[in-house]
Order: structure tokens, then sequence, then C-alpha cells
């Protein structure tokens, strides 16, 4: 074998390495949404004005209240799906129910424990979705009423609420 | 003749001074002022970049709708809530007339109850509570409005005295301008005259 075959045979190898090194990372790599929920979708951008609870209430507001921001009526702890209960009952005058397979458009879903409460949803127009806001990240459409990985940051769906 | 007219020489070398006093010590106010409002920028611009390096490191920080998630191990907000209290009426200021009433407006919020080591949200069953920044600052002014009211309660009713004064400690240094003839008066007579400011300054922007 000549040198110059030699370096390029090595060269080909190198390369394809290179590719099957970059597939196989592209194909296991996952972004930071999908430790969050089985599924999503973005469709309303990331800002730090509102959060979760102020965009899945926001129906239920009106007059001078319709102003997006960032709702958080608890103290530093997680909210008990109790305290969650009182909290949406008193402000929006909506009532609770453990039956969570089934809603109407801008039902709101919890998300968590029932000792700690960490996200909040809302049916979308379409039946069978939600659409919440992550934090202060975007707004998101995910498919089913229970779309978070428990492992995750939500957790698993706890109550729907309605009017 | 000779007497009025130095008479009135020194009146108007007497009221001349009195116009420098008052300049004086207006420039000295709304310097101090400025100084507040320029350092709530500079803290709010240090909270929003340690914010920033936060997610970095731990982006399911920002999926969080828990504002007292961003100020875990916050240097900016640890900074800001040592404080003097005469930094409240700067701090109320921000968070009035900012456009947005979001997550830094929350934080600021917080800072100040901290700062007037006050509970707003738990006073007397939640009578006070609120959901978010701008409503903090109306819940404030009405406990600032009712703070004489709600001391009398306390103080005129059938609790111990120890009760009582864990009561009047949960309403917060203002407090402390209602509490001067009592036996439960601040010995900090400069933090009493900050706190009779911050409630008149409060009584103001209502």
């Amino acid at each position: 074998m000549t040198k110059r075959t030699k370096v390029t045979k090595i060269m080909v190898f190198l390369v394809a390495l290179i590719c099957v090194i970059s597939f196989g990372y592209s194909a296991l790599a996952t972004s930071w949404e999908d430790s969050v929920a089985k599924n999503w979708q973005l469709i309303g951008p990331a800002n730090s004005q509102y959060n979760c609870l102020n965009y899945a209430t926001e129906p239920y507001r009106t007059g001078s209240d319709l102003l997006k921001y960032w709702e958080w009526p608890w103290g530093s702890s997680l909210p008990t799906s109790s305290q969650v209960d009182s909290y949406l009952n008193t402000q929006y005058g909506l009532s609770s129910s453990s039956y969570t397979v089934a809603a109407s458009v801008n039902n709101i879903f919890s998300y968590g424990t029932t000792s700690g409460i960490t996200h909040f949803s809302r049916r979308y127009t379409t039946s069978g979705y939600i659409v919440a806001k992550w934090g202060q990240e975007g707004i998101y459409l995910s498919q089913g009423y229970n779309p978070y990985w428990t492992s995750g940051p939500y957790g698993a769906v706890v109550k729907k609420y309605y009017k | 003749m000779k007497f009025l007219a130095a008479l009135s020489r020194i009146i108007s070398l007497i009221l001349i001074s009195s116009m420098f006093v008052v300049v004086f010590l207006f420039a000295n106010i709304s310097a101090t002022q400025n100084d507040n409002d320029l350092y709530i920028n500079n803290i709010v611009q240090k909270l929003n970049k340690e914010i920033e390096v936060k997610i970095t490191q731990n982006p399911q920080l920002s999926y969080s709708s828990n504002p007292y998630d961003y100020i875990n191990g916050s240097v900016a907000y640890e900074e800001l809530v040592k404080c003097d209290p005469n930094i409240i009426p700067s701090l109320i200021n921000k968070i009035s007339t900012s456009n947005n009433d979001g997550l830094i407006e929350y934080i600021l919020s917080i800072a100040a109850e901290e700062i007037m080591k006050v509970d707003i949200k738990t006073i007397e069953n939640g009578k006070y509570k609120w959901s978010e920044a701008k409503g903090m600052v109306k819940s404030l002014i009405n406990l600032s409005r009712d703070m004489e009211k709600n001391i009398d309660l306390i103080t005129s009713s059938d609790l111990t005295k120890e009760e009582k004064k864990n009561q009047i400690d949960k309403l917060g240094i203002l407090a402390s301008p209602y509490l001067a003839d009592s036996e439960y008066a601040s010995t900090d007579e400069r933090l009493v005259k900050k706190c009779k400011n911050i409630n008149t300054y409060l009584c103001e922007i209502s």
C-alpha cells in the first residue's frame, strides 16, 4: 500500500467516525422540554412578566384585572392542593374536581402532589389539549391533560377547576 | 430711619439665608432619593444577571412559577434586604411606576416586606393578602392606614402581654411610630422616625 493510499484511508475513516458520532449524538440528545413533558409544542414566547397561574386563570379575569402579572398568592413553599382550592374559589369562583379525564375549554388543571402544587395549565380550544406558560419560559401546547413526566419539575395532574 | 433701614437689611439677610438652607436641604433629600433610585436600578440589573446565570447552570429553574425559587442563594437579594428602611419609598416607587408587574417586581415586593420585617399576606387571616407586586403596594398602603387601629385592637384585647407583643411584631417596623407611648415602644428613635416618614409617604401615594 502506498503512503498516499494509507493517508487517504485514514482520512476517510476519521470522517466516517465523525459522521457516526454526530448522527448518534443528534439521535440521542433531547431538549430540556423533553425532560418536562411527554409531548410539547412551543406556541408563545418566553417572558418573565407572567407565570403559569396567571396564564391559566386569564379567561376568568374581567375588567381591569385582565393584565398579565406574576401571580403567586402564597409564600415561599409550594401551596397544598387545599390552598389552591381556596384561592381559585375565592379569587375566581372556581370549583374543584378530582375527575381529570375530561374537561371543558378553559378548565384549569393543577399539577404536582396534593402537598405541593407546582404548575397550572388550562384546556385548549381543541379537546384533549392543554396550554400552559412554563414559568418564565414560553407558552406550550401539549396533548393530553396529564402530559408532564412525574420525574420532571411539574409532575402528575392533581385536580381540575371549573366554573 | 437709619434703624428701619438696618432692620430691613437684617430681615433680608435672614430671609436669604433661610432660602439657602431650604435649597440645600432639598438638594440633599433629592440626592438621597436619587441615590436610592439608582441603587435599586443597579440591584435589578444584578438580579436579572444572577437569574440568567442560574438558568444557564440549571435550566429547569426557568420553568418554575414560584418567585421564591429565583432568590435562593441570590447575592443581590441578600444585599438588598440588608438595606436601611429609608430605601422603602424608592422600592415602592420602582414597583408602582414599572410598566411590568412581573417576576422582578415580585422579588422587589418580597424584599420590601423583609426590610420592613412583615409578612403582609399572613396578617389578620389574609385581610391584606396580595398575589402580585402592585397588589403588595396596595396592601401595604392599607396596612399602614389601618396600623393605629390594628394596634389599638391588639393592645385592648384579652391576649397576654407576650401574645400582644407577638401580634404587634407581626405588623412589622411600620408599627413603631404608633407605639411611642406604650410598653412596646422601640428604643431606636431613628428607626421610629424613618418609619414615620415611610408611613407618611404611603399615605401620600394612596
